[in-house]
């Protein structure tokens, strides 16, 4: 009996030694979702999770917001300036997103997305302005936002804006956009009817014609309000 | 009855060891490709297409790939290429909460059993179907940035045996025991200097080496659950390559080191001279340079494997030429350098930046070695030039000499280079200070001391002297740098995925102590991108007060 069970916690000692030893990444990948983690800004990486499915099902959620515009001059893709609070609460609807031009998943998408939207608008923009601003201003300046607008091939009119470094900070802060670092950011998209306070806020990725519908919905609602004044 | 149970369990104990040892892989290596050496067998042009696609987005040398993403947004070409989120090593990456997922050969032919969305392994119907459609072999979709695009059985086919070849073999350097670098010094430089970098690397290193964590021990003994992380350890080995004589025999004497020595990358390193040689080289073995002291990099690169502080003196010529402009619009410029040095490189650089912005070209005064420049000459040089800006390419011994210049009816503006007055911005001779202007791409003095803390301290609790604080904190910075990418590469040893990860390095970008306005991003090769222009007026008078504005050319 005693030898017995010697034998058998031998054995079982062994194989349990032997399966310690099993290196993991037998089945093991690189982590693509760990480069956050040489973040100091102590930022979380563990922002991939598993909703795929329930993402593809409803990529986006809309929620309505104000936000206060800084009043700081940018530089478009020209180098023109360009003062923000005149751009974003003019009279003209307005669509507005944050992207970088080095950015290796969302922002290609959400910039030809925004082409993708106007295209499928049509007659309906009605004079929408297009808006993207970079969060990496110290890369992108204005002859590099140039080439990436060339190709995208940005639309006439849509405007591609850097500037310094804190005025950049200041108008991710105003539209809570800042996430601490460039490449922790989310895609989200504004949309802004003319003359009105509010933003419709699209966060996730949309499709074109999804933010285009977004877009006539927000107009006719907010169509007998502007026209009641 | 006993004794037959008794017979029967060891059997079955037997079986389920066997079945262990059997199932038990090899050492720290990632698994084989399921097909290795298959796509030797492979047509060469079924690859060149595959390759094409994954990296340009093109099927033929004119035909872009054609896809669309969210259902209803076209998307074509280089937009489409693969490399754009697969990265280079295939292995992919993260931004935010959108990761774009490992596509080499080798871990999508095989199931992944935990983890990030589980799955079988694809195969070659199964991963058409995802990339087609974009659904996963799990019959999931794809997440939604993952194009679906429309490829022929052909350009499938290809991109198929291309996807394989990527991070297929585990990159030279490194042994199951230790990770191999060099760090590359030219003879020229001041004995000092270089051993102000080497005292640090070597620190460094000794260091990583002490083990102060067991790391080795715990990559033999570890638990299972640790296991992966642990076995990734490997004592760091710092070879030192120097390098002699005239810059046309180095690519013949760096291939001689790396043929005796294969190393994992280059770390650091310093030299005095145009690094472009040793960029070459870097490129064509595809050996990673991490962050050399360099002020005379490649400049305007857009290669893979090396990566630098900034373009040193090119940024500082071409944040002169904006600041100009942005001060006065297109003025005439007077340089004034001495041939075959940094300077020189500079005056050159200043010339391209304003002849490409279709400005003005400068007029050159190029003052021989053994000549004394004096302030009637250079009043002189200014008239007949037409100048009323003057950029001195020149140290502080050059500057020594000049006197107050006449104002005259023209304000002059004269720039300088803060690298070459060795960054002591606030050491401007008295006479000069009214006018100059200089060109500072490093951390304001007054900010220097709170950014220079992390680095001051621990070279000073190793009892290393701070002599040379620049090339001390950037090689510091640079071990940082290759420390963390190491970590976060495990025991992927591909050089491509740890270049691909420095590009994601962005929180660590902040700690660099010279630079103000650092940053890392995917394809981004220059740590730092502009430059102060100081009044040395305010940094003469105080260095606690800098007039400065940062431009980016």
């Amino acid at each position: 009996m005693m030898r017995r069970l010697f034998f058998a916690s031998l054995v079982l000692g062994l194989a349990t030694f032997l399966v310690s030893g099993v290196p993991a990444h037998a089945e093991e990948e690189p982590c693509p979702h760990g480069h956050a983690a040489d973040d100091d800004a102590g930022v979380d990486d563990a922002g991939v999770d598993d909703a795929g499915v329930e993402q593809n099902a409803r990529r986006y959620t809309r929620s309505v917001n104000t936000y206060h515009t800084p009043d700081i001059t940018l530089l478009d893709q020209e180098g023109r300036e360009v003062g923000l609070a005149p751009l974003l609460d003019g009279s003209s609807p307005v669509a507005l997103n944050f992207i970088f031009t080095s950015c290796a998943t969302v922002c290609p998408v959400m910039t030809a997305t925004f082409s993708q939207m106007h295209r499928a608008l049509g007659e309906d923009a009605g004079g929408l302005r297009t808006v993207s601003i970079t969060i990496d201003p110290e890369h992108d300046t204005p002859r590099v936002l140039q080439s990436y607008a060339q190709r995208f091939n940005a639309k006439q009119g849509w405007q591609f804006l850097t500037g310094d470094a804190d005025e950049i900070l200041k108008v991710q802060r105003a539209f809570d956009a800042y996430t601490g670092n460039k490449t922790n950011h989310r895609p989200f998209t504004l949309l802004r009817n003319g003359d009105s306070a509010s933003w419709v806020r699209i966060d996730g990725l949309a499709s074109g014609t999804e933010l285009a519908t977004e877009y006539r919905q927000l107009r006719q609602d907010e169509r007998p309000r502007a026209e009641g004044r | 009855m006993p004794r037959a149970a008794s017979r029967r369990r060891p059997r079955a104990w037997a079986l389920a060891l066997a079945l262990i040892l059997v199932a038990r892989p090899g050492p720290a290596e990632p698994p084989p490709a399921r097909s290795a050496g298959e796509h030797d067998a492979v047509d060469g042009s079924l690859l060149e297409l595959g390759e094409r696609i994954y990296h340009e987005g093109l099927t033929t040398p004119a035909t872009p790939v054609t896809a669309s993403v969210l259902g209803d947004v076209p998307v074509e070409g280089g937009q489409a290429a693969c490399v754009n989120c697969h990265r280079r090593s295939g292995l992919g990456i993260s931004e935010g909460e959108t990761g774009a997922l490992p596509t080499t050969g080798r871990l999508l032919f095989q199931a992944r059993k935990s983890g990030h969305r589980p799955r079988p392994a694809y195969t070659e119907e199964t991963l058409a179907r995802a990339i087609r459609t974009g659904i996963d072999s799990a019959d999931r979709p794809l997440e939604a940035p993952m194009p679906a695009y429309r490829f022929s059985d052909r350009e499938m086919a290809g991109l198929s045996a291309y996807l394989e070849t990527l991070s297929a073999t585990v990159s030279p350097g490194v042994t199951d025991t230790s990770i191999h670098f060099a760090t590359v010094l030219t003879e020229e430089v001041d004995a000092d200097r270089r051993q102000a970098m080497l005292d640090v690397l070597e620190t460094f290193f000794n260091e990583k080496n002490a083990q102060s964590r067991a790391e080795g021990r715990r990559a033999q003994r570890g638990p299972f659950y640790r296991d992966f992380s642990n076995k990734s350890f490997r004592e760091w080995r710092l070879h030192r390559w120097l390098l002699s004589g005239a810059p046309e025999t180095w690519p013949q004497q760096l291939d001689d080191h790396y043929r005796r020595r294969p190393v994992f990358a280059l770390v650091s390193g310093i030299s005095t001279r145009q690094w472009q040689p040793v960029h070459a080289f870097c490129e064509s073995r595809g050996v990673p340079c991490i962050l050399p002291n360099t002020d005379l990099p490649v400049t305007g690169s857009e290669d893979f494997y090396t990566t630098y502080f900034s373009e040193g003196l090119t940024l500082e010529a071409k944040s002169i030429a904006e600041h100009v402009w942005r001060r006065g619009g297109d003025q005439q410029i007077l340089q004034v350098f001495r041939p075959q040095t940094a300077g020189s490189v500079a005056a050159r650089a200043l010339r391209s930046a304003l002849v490409e912005r279709g400005r003005r070209a400068p007029v050159d005064w190029s003052i021989s070695a053994d000549h004394e420049i004096t302030t009637s000459e250079l009043v002189e040089r200014r008239g007949s030039a037409g100048a009323n800006v003057i950029v001195a390419w020149l140290g502080p011994a050059d500057l020594a000499r000049l006197e107050h210049l006449p104002r005259g009816d023209n304000p002059v503006a004269l720039y300088l280079s803060s690298t070459l007055l060795d960054g002591e911005i606030a050491e401007v001779p008295a006479a000069i200070q009214p006018i100059g202007m200089v060109a500072h791409p490093y951390t304001l003095p007054e900010h220097l001391e709170n950014r220079f803390g992390r680095v001051d301290a621990w070279l000073k609790s190793r009892k290393i002297e701070p002599r040379h604080p620049r090339i001390q904190a950037q090689t510091f910075f640079a071990c940082m740098v290759t420390g963390r990418s190491l970590m976060h590469i495990r025991t992927f040893f591909y050089r491509d995925y740890f270049m691909d990860s420095i590009d994601h390095a962005e929180g660590l970008a902040r700690i660099s102590a010279f630079y103000p306005r650092p940053s890392f991003g995917p394809g981004q090769r220059y740590l730092a991108k502009g430059s102060y222009l100081v009044e040395s007026r305010g940094a003469g008078q105080s260095a606690l007060v800098s007039k400065a504005s940062w431009v980016v050319p």
